[in-house]
């Protein structure tokens, strides 16, 4: 974590420097909206990330356990295939064609849109939808 | 089909990614081929003036949009999780949204083809007003609208998945000092995107509104302003030349690596270049607006000099881990032994027109075609082709021939340099990019006949690939789980690896757990 906020911080810190400097260079209302903007955006994620650090618990963070340490330490979490992701990316472009051609396609799509999002939801907040795969091997559906 | 359609495991969806770039790659290099016949002698008619547009129009928008880019999110989606030994990508759901955007944007923009007017004919770039007027550009430019915007969509979902995996799916010992190369590139990669794709979303849907609804946003009548798209496009623009690149340095420092059979030399330098270049694109995107004479020149000039900088790190770290190594000559690293002298030429010649008057003479002419075809075609195609090689074992499980991979090399790499040297040339001669024909004048007849015939010598390197895909699948020569020697953790499991990608990891105490556990 600590890596990861210094690389946001850093990236925030050099926008906010360039930002600077492309002002006095060019005057540039735009432009500098632009870099500005970017260094905000970077700012905000290295504040969040400092925030959540302290509930953070990362394997990845410790340098020195290894998977066998992690005993009960489940091989992988998969998800589920799901049709969901396929229907809502053909609603989505029922949308933009419905913004350019035809209202009835706009709202069939932005309708379908909100179904698949809704599915979505709904599956993966309840269980049956994820396989855990132990060190033994194992598979469970939960 | 019905496992693949509704698959959220990322190496279907990595596959499903990089299949689909190659059918646009097939494409898109057909409609190279028609546009280097076109061009081959003067006042040629293979193809009408309308017809050429919308031919450059889509090979640009492919090889950008649907090729280059794409397929390093295809091979971050199969590799990241493996290489940090994490079981899938943070959010597979959403993965599984993104290849479908990709695809159906792809497809969408192709759909112009069929289109009443054909399809769109404004160039990669839809410069506005071109691109506003309904009378120019028909339904093909909406739906090449409509499919840029899917396919934005796509690659933000993409990098927002990949930073969320990498920052929180690393496996125990994975700290972040002790990525993957490869892995780290694409971190870099993956901010810029959220960084710069979001302006090109925007400018896509103010082209969208002020074609349908009435906006003003470019039209000077109503005071918009024109160069306001050029800034908004660029801001995306100049930062997508670097999506396009910086996964390609990533895969070519592993495969140097592991041919050289040394430890990359200047890891954590490498790391730092690569932020250090996604950090400076940010700040040069109207380099490719000097010429209209109303940007702040010497600050984009200066910013594009500098990112030659941590470039020269790159280069320096490549050529370090090459120096006094082992080297094996494979087909990988062929490849990218000719990245290494391509990339330079598109390099160097970047920083010639990083200079503002230099830049005034060859805007809008070949030397820039020459530029970028140099950059992208010769750096993170060449790299693309070495990723391929190199990876081809693990995910399909047997080896691709070494003999035909040679040739395709040897072919691409004589093709490509008679193909796009002469360009520098013409564009120094006063050939205008974009023109479907020219006068029998100087030298541009002999110089435009040898890059046809340089593009039509890539077509049979590309053939000999296709061919080499069918021999090897025919052949199916077992590749083991570790063929090369590799370093790092996809190279610790089966190929093609399960599902859930390890039965048991190394312990991880450095960027090379593999290498370490072989000691």
């Amino acid at each position: 974590m600590k890596t990861f906020i210094s690389l946001f911080l850093s990236s925030g810190a050099f926008a906010a420097a360039i930002s600077i400097v492309y002002w006095f260079s060019s005057k540039d209302i735009t432009g500098t909206l632009f870099l500005g903007l970017m260094m905000l955006a970077f700012a905000w994620v290295a504040v969040y990330t400092k925030i959540a650090e302290a509930q953070s618990d990362l394997a990845g963070d410790k340098p020195e356990t290894t998977h066998a340490q992690r005993a009960g330490e489940d091989v992988g979490i998969v998800t589920k295939a799901s049709p969901w992701p396929l229907l809502l990316a053909l609603c989505i472009l029922m949308l933009l064609f419905g913004i350019v051609w035809s209202s009835f396609v706009l709202f069939l799509g932005l309708g379908g849109m909100l179904l698949c999002l809704w599915r979505l939801g709904a599956e993966s907040a309840r269980t049956g939808t994820k396989r855990i795969l132990t060190k033994e091997g194992e598979e469970t559906v939960t | 089909m019905i496992g693949w359609l509704t698959s959220t495991n990322h190496k279907q969806i990595g596959i499903l990614y990089m299949m689909t770039t190659l059918f646009f790659f097939l494409i898109a290099g057909a409609l190279a081929l028609v546009i280097r016949q076109q061009l081959a002698v003067p006042h040629n008619g293979v193809v009408t003036a309308h017809a050429y547009n919308q031919v450059f129009t889509l090979h640009g928008t492919a090889m950008i949009f649907l090729v280059v880019a794409p397929f390093a999110f295809g091979l971050a989606n199969y590799l990241v999780p493996l290489q940090i030994g994490a079981p899938d990508m943070a959010y597979p759901r959403l993965n599984a949204l993104s290849v479908w955007l990709f695809i159906l944007g792809g497809i969408t923009i192709f759909l112009g083809v069929f289109a009443q007017g054909g399809a769109a004919d404004t160039g990669w770039t839809a410069y506005a007003p071109l691109s506003t007027i309904i009378e120019g550009s028909g339904a093909g430019e909406d739906l090449w609208l409509v499919g840029v915007l899917l396919n934005s969509i796509a690659s933000i979902m993409v990098a927002i998945n990949l930073t969320a995996t990498i920052f929180l799916f690393r496996c125990p010992g994975m700290t972040m000092w002790r990525m993957p190369i490869f892995t780290w590139e694409m971190l870099a990669t993956a901010l810029l995107i959220l960084m710069a794709f979001p302006s090109l979303a925007a400018v896509i849907c103010e082209l969208l509104l002020e074609r349908h609804y009435g906006a003003h946003f470019f039209n000077p009548s109503y005071g918009g302003d024109p160069i306001l798209y050029e800034h908004l496009f660029w801001f995306f623009g100049h930062p997508e030349v670097y999506v396009m690149i910086l996964p390609y340095f990533g895969i070519v420092a592993e495969i140097v690596a592991v041919f050289s059979r040394k430890p990359l030399f200047g890891y954590t330098g490498m790391v730092l270049s690569a932020f250090a270049i996604a950090g400076l694109s940010m700040g040069v995107w109207a380099h490719h607006m000097f010429t209209t004479g109303v940007i702040a020149n010497g600050f984009f000039s200066g910013m594009s000099f500098l990112i030659a900088v941590p470039t020269g790190v790159k280069y320096w770290n490549w050529i370090g881990t090459m120096w006094k190594g082992n080297i094996a000559f494979r087909v990988p690293m062929l490849f990218c032994i000719g990245f290494l002298f391509n990339f330079l030429i598109g390099g160097v010649t970047g920083v010639m027109i990083a200079s503002p008057p230099i830049d005034y003479h060859a805007e809008d002419s070949y030397f820039i075609v020459a530029h970028f075809h140099y950059t992208l075609g010769g750096g993170a195609l060449f790299a693309a082709f070495a990723a391929v090689y190199f990876w081809f074992p693990k995910i399909a499980g047997f080896k691709l021939s070494e003999r035909l991979g040679s040739l395709h090399f040897w072919l691409m790499t004589v093709g490509f340099n008679v193909a796009f040297l002469p360009q520098f040339v013409l564009g120094m001669e006063g050939m205008p990019r974009r023109v479907y024909t020219y006068g029998a004048t100087g030298d541009l007849p002999w110089l435009n006949l040898l890059s046809t015939i340089g593009a039509w010598i890539m077509f049979f390197g590309v053939a000999l690939f296709a061919l080499n895909l069918l021999v090897s699948y025919f052949a199916r020569e077992a590749a083991g789980d570790d063929p090369w020697g590799g370093y790092s953790l996809e190279w610790a499991t089966t190929s093609p690896p399960p599902e859930f990608n390890f039965h048991a990891l190394p312990p991880i105490r450095s960027e090379r757990p593999v290498w370490d556990a072989r000691q």
